[in-house]
Parts: C-alpha cells; structure tokens; sequence
C-alpha cells in the first residue's frame, strides 16, 4: 500500500509539476479522443415531449490521514448517478422529477452515510415567476448563496453553518434581473433563505450573496441546539482568477446554554489550461474557542469528464460547553483521486 | 442608549440592540445609496444613464424609447444571466417578435404571417408592445420582468387606451407563446444529441476542446465540454422555410490540398504566438469575442441596431419592425448555424492542429501535429462548420443595410462588455459600411484560430440570405 502511495503521489507530481513547467497549457498526450464518453449518448432519451438525462460520477480515492495513526491511509470508490425527467407543459410551466442514487465502497470521501447505498429524490414546478421544489432540496440555498467550491478534493472545513435544517424540504427561487432569491423550509418550520447579486461592472465580475438560517445542531455530547445564524459572501472574478471572501455568524441556545460562533473565510482560484487550482483559509471562534481550516486543491482535466484531483485539507478545533463536547475535528488529510462524470 | 434587544424571542439571533439596529440601517441605506447609483440595487435592469445599462453606451438621452427601453432589459438579462450566445438569440427572437406583433396588431401596418388578430382600435400600442415584450421575454428568460413592466408602465398616465393597451399586450404575447410552445427549444436546452445528428466516424469528427489559447487575461473556461446545445439546430424558424434552409456545403476533403493550405494558415495565423498576425488583426480577434457571456454576437448585432437605427427617424411601429426582424433573423441565423454545426460535426483547428493531423492522411508536409500549439482566442466548445459569430454579423449587418436603404454607414464602436479581455478598455474601430462589420467580425475568428475559412465564407453567404429573405417576405407594409 505504502508503495503504492508512494508511486500514485510521485505520479502525480511529475503530472502537475510536468504541467507548470509548461505553463500547464499544454498537453503533449492526449487520450481526449471520446473513447470514455461512448456511454454518454445512449443515456439520454427524448419520450415524447420529456428529455430524459442520466448523469453521473465515478470516483476512486486514495486518501492519506496524518493524524490516523491506526487506518493513514485508505483508498475507496464512489459511484453516483442522478435521472432527471425533464418536460415543459402546454401552459409552458417546467416540471421535472430527479432521482439521486450513490453507492460508497469506502467511505474516504465523508460522505456521512450510514449505509453502502443511498438515494433521495425531488420534484419541481417552474414558471418565469420562480420555481417550487419538494424533496430532498435542503442544500438549494446554501449552494447558491456559499463561495465557490475549491478545485479538485478542496474541502474547507467548518466554511458553512453548523446548524442545519431537514433533508426533507421545500425550496422555492426566482430571479427579478440579476438578483436570486432562494428560500427552503422543512416540517419543524426551519428556514434557510439567501439572496444573490451577480453583475458585472467594469472589467470585473462581482457577486455578493447574503444568507440566513433558522436550524438545529446536536454537539458531540448528543445535546440539540436550536440555531440562527447569518452569512454574506463577495466574489470578484477578474480574468481567469476568482477570489471571494465570506463571513458568517451562529448562535446556538439549549434552554437556557447560550453560545455563539463567527467565522471568516476566503479563497482564490484560478484556471491555467487544463488546471485548476485553488487556495483557501478560514479561522472563526466557537463556544470560545478557535477553529481554523485550509484546503489547497488541484483538478487536472485529462479527458471529456476525465480528470485528476487532488487535496490537502487541514482543519482543527476543540470547542467544550459546560465541560462537555461541543465540536471537536482535529485532520489532516492528503487525498488524491481519479474521477470520471458522465 | 436603551440596550435592550429589540427583538425578545429566545435572545434573537444577532444579539441587536438598537444602536446596532440603527448603524446597520444606516450603513445598509447608504450601501443602497452608492448601489443605485450605479443602477445596480433595483431587482430590474439598469436604468438608462447607469453604468450596467448597454443602451448608455450608445443612445442618445433625447432617443430614449419604448423598443429601447425593452431591449436593454432583454441585453442585460442575456449578461446578468450568462445566457449561451444560441439560447440569446433565441430570446431576442420571442421578445422582439411578440412586441411588433402585439403593436402591430393595433397600428396594422404590416402584414404578418402567423395570425395575432386584431387588437382594440384606441389601444396604446406602445403599452401593448412592452407589455408584450415584457411576457415572451420572462417565458424566454424564466424570470417575470416584474419590476421592469411596473418601472415601464409607469411612463404612461392612467387611461383607457393604456388599460386597453395592456390587456391586448397580455394577448398578443399569449398567442406568440402558445404558438411557441413545444417549437423544439425545450430539450434544446440540454447538451445532448439526442439522436438528432449523426456523429462523423472519419478524422473530422469532433471533438472536445480545451481552454488552450495564450491572450491574457482571460476569462476561465471548462475543459472539454460536451458539445453546446446540440439540438438548437432543431428549433422551429420564424422566418426560414426550414432549419437547413441555409445548410452549407461538405466541408473539405481533409486529404486535399485546400485542406492542407487552410490547415496550415490557421497554423499560424491562429496560433497564440503567431508570427504573421498583425497588431490590427490581434485587436481585431479579441474586439468581437463576445463570449462565453455578455452581450453574446447576436446581442451586440441588435447594439449596433440600437446605435445606427436611433438617427433613422423611423416612427415607432418601424422601429419595432426593425427590431423585430433583426431579432428573429438573429434567432434563425443560431439555428441555422447550429444545424451546420452538428449536421456537419467538424473538428476545430485546435483539436486538428494539436492532436489530429495524422488522422488526416494529407500528403502535404504541412500538415503535421502540433502538439503544444494554442489558438489565440478561446476555442468554444461545439463544431466549427458553420462560424455562428459569421452567421449572426452577416445576418445582423445586412438587415441592417436593408433597413437604412444602403450598406455604406460610416460610424465607430467599441466593446460594450469589458469583463471578459478588458484590454478592450479604450479601443475604438471604425467602419464605413456594415457589410465591413460583418466581414471583420467573422475574419476576427480565424484571426484568433478558432475557426476555419470554410466556415467564415459560408456562413455569411447563409446570414446574408438570411436576412434578405426576411426584410423580403416578413412583415410587408400593407398596401
């Protein structure tokens, strides 16, 4: 394993490093000849006046953990595909159903699932005055209104809010020019609401969205919270560079405990050829204590759907409330993966 | 100060008190301040005089109007939205058409081929033409234009040719929708063929391209895409008798010698360290880009309209007129660009040059590979044969000519959307006939390597019959 590690990493470092030497623009071998885009074509299907799409992510990992000392390093797979059924009524509304699966061989990608396979679908109605979706949609506004996702296997931990609200959701959004309005509500009437201004001006792009969220939280002591928060982010794209910074806040209440967390983060990304790369950081305070994360990322693009990612993800906190746990992640993790998305 | 938190359930979330309330107010008033100024704060498009207005650039206060006034908003959603340059056109198509017909409808000065009716004699067709717009463009664009049409209507006092105007603009734009609906744009929108186009299975087949060009700065671009939009050539036309009415020509034998000297022109011509590329031309390959996203090719050929027509003196059912055909041109001239493209699914010089002249069994010495080589400008992501930036400038500049009664118009330009080579910023090109225009902004495309010459020459041969079968049979004065 230890060599295989060694021969995946020293692989990909000539990759990357061959790839900066020459600019990373160029890509002296190429297998983008469709031969692994074959499949594409038959899993798409016109019935009538319904667009039928499957789609879909194949990815194996190979993560190293530096402060694991029992199970460093693990490899594992993730398949998920996603069927959209897509139509527009006579009346000219949009209505589309979707069907998510995902099957994890192991779970080095944290995708916090209990089980080998899991799945979940929504359904959605849309006209030019919104769209109302049902299902699970709870993450409609956070993915609309958070920074951009860093390249490859970036994750930058504890850049989100801790609380959260129910898979099972209602989301509705609407565009008037170039604001996004977006609200999610579930069962137990926990909200997530976000607005989003993207326009250029000058030679600069610039967006700048705003969220707030009514939801709950379970510290690692099993105690629930309920919590409110709030959260702006701006980005400016000039060129091939991105650069955005976010900020939020959290109060978290259980009867009578009281506690509070802010954070901010930031990031820039930026695209040379083929790759992509991209920085970030983020520090904040919670229940009176620090945490702190940072996530470098690199997607190298090999093929139609093809490509090869890597991350180092570092991110540490230990946050007690009345001599209990309230949060606590200590990582490091290197991981390193082949993707192919169809 | 009182501390107490103004509001009391279960603590509030942000611990305010009043002088927090206070301060945030007043610097969330003053953020809107600076904000609409720029014209940027309003859930509606730009007002006319602020920097994110494409009308500011170019109109005259004094030609402010009802079909400009429509037609920025339509320009700045295509922008604000990121709208693909075909899916634009096809916007510009519905909105613009259904204005002139609901206006029409009213005035009747023109004859129509699809049947709108009549509308109520002492109807505004002004209010009748936003409102009109106002409905097809939120179809087309999946946002209502609400504040827009209230900002709009808000113009014209109260009265019953304005209540009449506005029920009529309601009908006339439900009549253009329901005869749109299901027109093919639909399943359109995805990127897959769907079965509708054969692929190629000799070397000219295409492929996905990558974001390998050298003019910097430059906006970020997806690497190898799949194909956009590979059924827009399906699309129901508003003024073809069919989709590939136009359809071009086979494109060259990749064994014969044409192939051979194209190959190795945009070798160089196009390449991003091109040696034989003039200063003029490089300018020249970055000044018509207009993409992934801002104004896209069709918006800036109803830009160009907007900056020559406003001197035309034309009254309003005219202009409308004008900007009706300029805008369902442009709508045909996407499809019929995008028939070509995947009826002909040619390869790109990028994917040639770099990693596909073997495949070409060309004897020429000149065709060899390339491995490192980069285009100029950004190669898009879909075939080559037919130019779509050709289409649209030949279909825009000679609708334009007909229009105005002649083809040699003298005047300047510059780039309306900066964020993409802002090293536009200040760079001014002359013209002293359209059909320059559209010569230049389909050469732009070899220029920058992205495009062979085949696709430049038929694709204007195509936008120009366009055009003239249009201006000829659409929407004839009534005798």
């Amino acid at each position: 394993m230890r060599k295989l590690c060694q021969a995946l990493t020293a692989g990909f470092i000539l990759l990357v490093g061959a790839s900066i030497s020459e600019v990373a623009y160029t890509q002296s071998t190429s297998i983008n000849f469709e031969r692994l885009s074959s499949m594409e074509e038959p899993l798409t299907r016109k019935v009538g006046q319904t667009t039928l799409v499957m789609s879909g992510v194949v990815d194996s990992a190979f993560v190293y953990d530096a402060e694991d000392k029992k199970s460093a390093k693990n490899a594992g797979f993730l398949l998920n595909f996603q069927i959209d059924a897509l139509t527009q009524l006579s009346n000219r509304w949009h209505v589309g159903l979707s069907y998510f699966g995902q099957y994890t061989g192991e779970d080095v990608f944290e995708s916090k699932s209990n089980s080998e396979y899991l799945d979940n679908a929504s359904f959605s109605v849309g006209s030019s005055w919104g769209r109302v979706s049902t299902g699970n949609v709870f993450g409609i506004v956070r993915e609309e209104t958070r920074r951009l996702r860093g390249a490859g296997n970036a994750d930058l931990q504890f850049d989100d809010f801790l609380g959260g609200i129910d898979e099972q959701s209602t989301a509705y959004t609407c565009r008037f020019g170039p604001w996004v309005f977006g609200s999610v509500v579930d069962g137990d009437g926990r909200y997530d609401l976000g607005t989003i201004y993207q326009r250029p001006n000058g030679m600069r792009d610039y967006r700048i969205t705003f969220r707030t969220s009514k939801g709950s939280f379970t510290d690692d002591s099993e105690r629930e919270y309920d919590t409110k928060a709030a959260a702006v982010v701006a980005e400016v794209i000039y060129g091939s560079t991105l650069f955005d910074f976010g900020g939020g806040q959290e109060r978290f209440e259980s009867g009578d405990l009281k506690t509070e967390r802010w954070y901010v983060s930031t990031g820039i990304r930026r695209k040379f050829g083929a790759l992509n790369v991209s920085v970030e950081g983020h520090t904040g305070r919670v229940a009176g204590a620090n945490e702190k994360s940072t996530a470098l990322g690199a997607q190298y693009d090999m093929a139609r759907g093809l490509s090869v990612n890597l991350g180092v993800n570092r991110a540490k906190v230990k946050a007690d409330l009345e001599k209990k746990g309230f949060t606590a992640v200590e990582s490091t993790k290197t991981s390193l993966s082949l993707r192919y998305s169809f | 100060m009182d501390e107490r938190p103004i509001q009391g359930v279960r603590g509030c979330a942000l611990n305010y008190n009043r002088r927090k309330f206070l301060l945030a107010a007043t610097s969330t008033a003053a953020s809107a301040t600076v904000l609409s100024s720029t014209g940027c704060v309003a859930p509606k498009a730009a007002p006319f005089g602020s920097q994110s207005s494409y009308t500011s650039q170019i109109l005259k206060p004094e030609n402010q109007c009802t079909v400009f006034f429509w037609l920025d908003a339509a320009m700045q959603q295509v922008r604000d939205q990121r709208v693909a340059p075909p899916r634009s056109a096809y916007n510009f198509g519905l909105a613009t058409a259904a204005g002139f017909l609901a206006a029409n409808g009213i005035v009747q000065a023109y004859e129509e081929p699809y049947g709108i009716g009549h509308g109520p004699r002492h109807a505004n067709p002004e209010v009748a033409y936003g409102v009109a717009f106002s409905i097809a463009a939120a179809e087309a664009f999946q946002q209502p234009f609400f504040f827009d049409r209230i900002a709009f209507l808000n113009r014209f006092p109260g009265s019953e040719a304005k209540s009449l105007g506005v029920e009529w603009g309601q009908a006339a734009a439900r009549r253009v929708l329901d005869m749109r609906t299901h027109d093919g744009s639909e399943p359109s929108k995805a990127n897959y063929y769907l079965g509708r186009y054969e692929r190629r299975t000799d070397s000219l087949r295409w492929r996905p391209t990558g974001p390998f060009y050298g003019a910097t700065p430059g906006p970020a671009f997806p690497t190898y895409d799949r194909g956009l939009y590979p059924g827009h050539g399906y699309i129901k036309p508003w003024t073809m008798t069919s989709c590939d009415q136009f359809r071009a020509t086979q494109f060259y034998d990749p064994r014969s010698p044409e192939f051979a000297e194209q190959f190795d022109m945009l070798r160089h011509l196009g390449a991003a360290d091109s040696a034989i590329r003039t200063e003029e031309e490089s300018e020249i390959a970055l000044f018509w880009e207009d993409g992934p996203w801002g104004i896209t090719p069709s918006g800036r050929m109803l830009y160009i309209g907007v900056q020559l027509l406003q001197d035309l003196e034309l009254n309003f059912i005219e202009q409308a007129r004008a900007f009706a055909l300029l805008g369902m041109t442009q709508c045909d001239a996407s499809i019929s660009a995008w028939d070509n493209k995947y009826y002909h699914d040619i390869i790109r010089p990028e994917s040639a040059i770099r990693y596909c002249a073997p495949d070409f069994k060309n004897s020429d010495p000149r065709v060899v590979a390339e491995p490192n080589w980069r285009s100029y400008i950004p190669t898009p992501e879909f075939p080559a044969y037919t130019s779509g930036h050709s289409t649209f400038a030949a279909a825009g500049a000679e609708m334009l000519a007909l229009i105005i009664g002649r083809d040699n118009v003298s005047f300047s330009g510059q780039v309306p959307d900066l964020v993409l080579w802002p090293q536009m910023s200040g760079v001014t090109r002359h013209w002293t006939r359209l059909s320059d225009i559209a010569e230049e902004n389909g050469m732009s495309r070899l220029y920058g390597g992205v495009h062979w010459m085949a696709d430049h020459t038929e694709a204007i041969n195509a936008g120009r019959a366009i055009a003239r079968q249009a201006f000829e049979s659409t929407f004839t004065a009534k005798a």
